[in-house]
């Protein structure tokens, strides 16, 4: 059952065409891998799939497992969010100034129980949502190996730790659907095929569905079931991982020779 | 999360003898038989706790949420008059007091929504620009004002002195509480996410321009508030009185206090006021020194030059960013 559709979506900027008619979708569970030179439209794509560029043309649907339909027309990013999409971003946005367990709870704000006057009175409706977060929050946080580090500063993290704890803030919404912007980007070769290992784990936990853009083509061809590659924001070829590797119109705008 | 009944037992019963512990050594000073806190320096402790109320306000809007806005005496302004316009034409008693000071509130938060539906959409130096014009209009429709409304340039006197001690001190606790209260929350760390990042807040989900209205509801009430206080407690209000500089002031004790640090703006309204009271007779210096300070904290925190940059590592500063350097969605 598919859980993302885009049909035709394009994204002009003033005379640059970033993303050229372009139809994309997601099966319930699947793990979908987008690859592309730089400057292809890649991040282009996630951005409109998340409300925060509204497509000059096309059309964007979800479906979440209540079987609702979302069509993103010029709907904000956090409906989108509250919809069940989530994401991660390619140069870090974490909230810097809170702590890796704060980061978290920030994403289930949207549930709150409570109101202002909860809040100041602090009342047993605060205690009560406030404790539930914080009980999902580290359930997430355990998943990921952050626990331990739960008080400290976002900042503070090692850069490895920062790209995973922006996955389980993505999470931690409450997601169906995320989106993974470059999630293996800085990490040392260990360090990357953990976070393979972490992906596939989460994406069963929480049974999600999973589209990520990165370079690193062995990790993209081990974890993703099926791939899209984008080159000058056009789609030129779409298969499982051992398609794309033999695809010649893919080695020629893209894998070059390295993975023959 | 070691957040429970309990704790919320133990913390109400601290703030409350904390609160309880200050009120009755400065009300014991006040003893006329003692007389260490005189007259002189009980009106500079009735400006602090004013201060205090309306700094903290700002620094919801300002240094939690990351709006920066330079109007925040217009709203002061707001409250004062709304204030001394009821109670001239009231009886004074406890009541028409609350009531009067609620409405000062009410009407500088309601001026704060309509004024930040538009404004808030606007990023950094912009927002201060708009925000530093709306409180101008607003001291200069004062001043436009027919003699028995508003009073015009003249403003309004003999109001009833209808503040005294226990309603400025209360006023500030009240606001202390509520805004430091507001920031263990969710909503707390949500204001905090937008000014940390407006986009990754909003792809978590959070209504940024709810958030942002929030902050700027609550800070302006408390400014009215603030402001009602005033005109109770001076007698007279005067256009001139909620000027630019005044904002400027403010602005003052929030960036020194540290922005969106809650103690530290009370801390600051208190220094800030002891050093106005040594250089009282040199104003003109006072304003120059405080205009100096700004600039040198400001760049301190957000200037981006290597040095800069090096003298905070060094010195172990955090930086701050005022939102509208987010390029979308990268
Ligand atoms: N807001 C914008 N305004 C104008 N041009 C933009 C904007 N966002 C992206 N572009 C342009 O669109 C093109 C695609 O950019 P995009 O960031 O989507 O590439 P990408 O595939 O994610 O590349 P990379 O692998 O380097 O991250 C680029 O030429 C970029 O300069
Ligand atoms: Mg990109």
């Amino acid at each position: 059952m598919k859980v993302l559709n885009a049909e035709h979506i394009s994204m002009i900027f003033g005379g640059l065409i970033a993303v050229n008619d372009v139809t994309i979708y997601a099966n319930r569970g699947e793990l979908l891998g987008l690859i592309g030179p730089n400057g292809a439209g890649k991040t282009t794509i996630f951005n409109m799939l998340t409300g925060v560029y509204v497509p000059t043309h096309g059309k964007i649907s979800f479906e979440n497992a209540r079987n609702n339909q979302l069509t993103i027309n010029k709907v904000k990013p956090y409906k989108v969010a509250r919809f069940g999409v989530s994401r991660t971003f390619q140069n870090i946005r974490l909230f810097k100034e809170l702590t890796v367990l704060e980061n978290m709870l920030v994403s289930m704000h949207k549930n709150i129980g409570y109101s202002i006057f909860g809040a100041i009175f602090r009342t047993n409706g605060f205690l009560k949502t406030e404790q539930e977060f914080y009980e999902s929050a580290i359930k997430i946080l355990e998943a990921t190996g952050l626990d331990t580090k739960k008080d400290e500063l976002a900042s503070n993290l090692p850069y490895g730790e920062q790209r995973k704890l922006e996955i389980a803030r993505a999470i931690a919404t409450g997601a169906e659907i995320v989106f993974l912007d470059e999630p293996a980007a800085g990490m040392n070769p260990a360090e990357t095929a953990e976070l393979a290992v972490l992906i596939k784990r989460l994406k069963e936990d929480y049974k999600l569905t999973v589209v990520l853009i990165e370079h690193d083509m062995r990790f993209v061809m081990n974890l993703c079931e099926r791939i899209y590659v984008l080159d000058f924001g056009v789609l030129i070829a779409e298969g499982t991982p051992h398609e794309i590797k033999n695809d010649p119109k893919v080695i020629k705008a893209y894998l070059g020779e390295e993975l023959q | 999360m070691g957040y429970d009944n309990k704790a919320r037992i133990k913390s109400s019963i601290k703030a409350i003898i904390f609160v309880g512990v200050i009120y009755g050594i400065m009300k014991i000073l006040m003893l006329p038989q003692i007389n260490i806190i005189n007259p002189f320096y009980q009106t500079i402790i009735m400006k602090i706790f004013i201060e205090i109320t309306l700094a903290l306000g700002l620094n919801l809007i300002t240094g939690i949420t990351g709006q920066f806005s330079l109007g925040h005496a217009g709203f002061m302004s707001i409250g004062a008059y709304t204030a001394a316009f009821i109670m001239l034409r009231t009886t004074v008693n406890v009541g028409m007091i609350f009531a009067a000071t609620l409405a000062g509130g009410i009407v500088a938060g309601l001026v704060g929504l309509l004024i930040g539906i538009p404004t808030l959409r606007l990023k950094g130096d912009y927002l201060a620009i708009a925000t530093l014009g709306l409180g101008e209009i607003i001291r200069i429709l004062l001043q436009t004002t027919s003699k028995d409304f508003l009073g015009g340039a003249a403003g309004l006197s003999s109001i009833p002195i209808f503040a005294n001690f226990e309603g400025v001190f209360f006023v500030a606790v009240i606001c202390f509480f509520s805004i430091s209260n507001l920031m263990k929350s969710s909503y707390g760390r949500a204001l905090i996410s937008v000014r940390e990042d407006e986009i990754a807040s909003e792809a978590m989900g959070v209504n940024v321009t709810n958030m942002k209205l929030l902050a700027f509801i609550m800070g302006t009430f408390f400014a009215g508030v603030a402001g009602a206080m005033y005109a109770g407690y001076v007698g007279f209000v005067q256009p001139k009185d909620f000027g630019f500089m005044k904002s400027i002031e403010i602005l003052m004790i929030v960036v020194l206090g540290g922005l969106g640090n809650i103690r530290g703006t009370v801390i600051a309204a208190i220094v800030l006021n002891i050093i106005g009271v040594i250089l009282q007779d040199f104003s003109e210096i006072r304003m120059i020194l405080y205009a100096l300070l700004l600039i040198i904290i400001m760049v301190i925190k957000s200037g981006e030059t290597p040095w800069i940059q090096k003298l905070r590592a060094a010195m172990n500063i955090k930086s701050f960013k005022f939102n509208g350097k987010n390029k979308a969605g990268t």
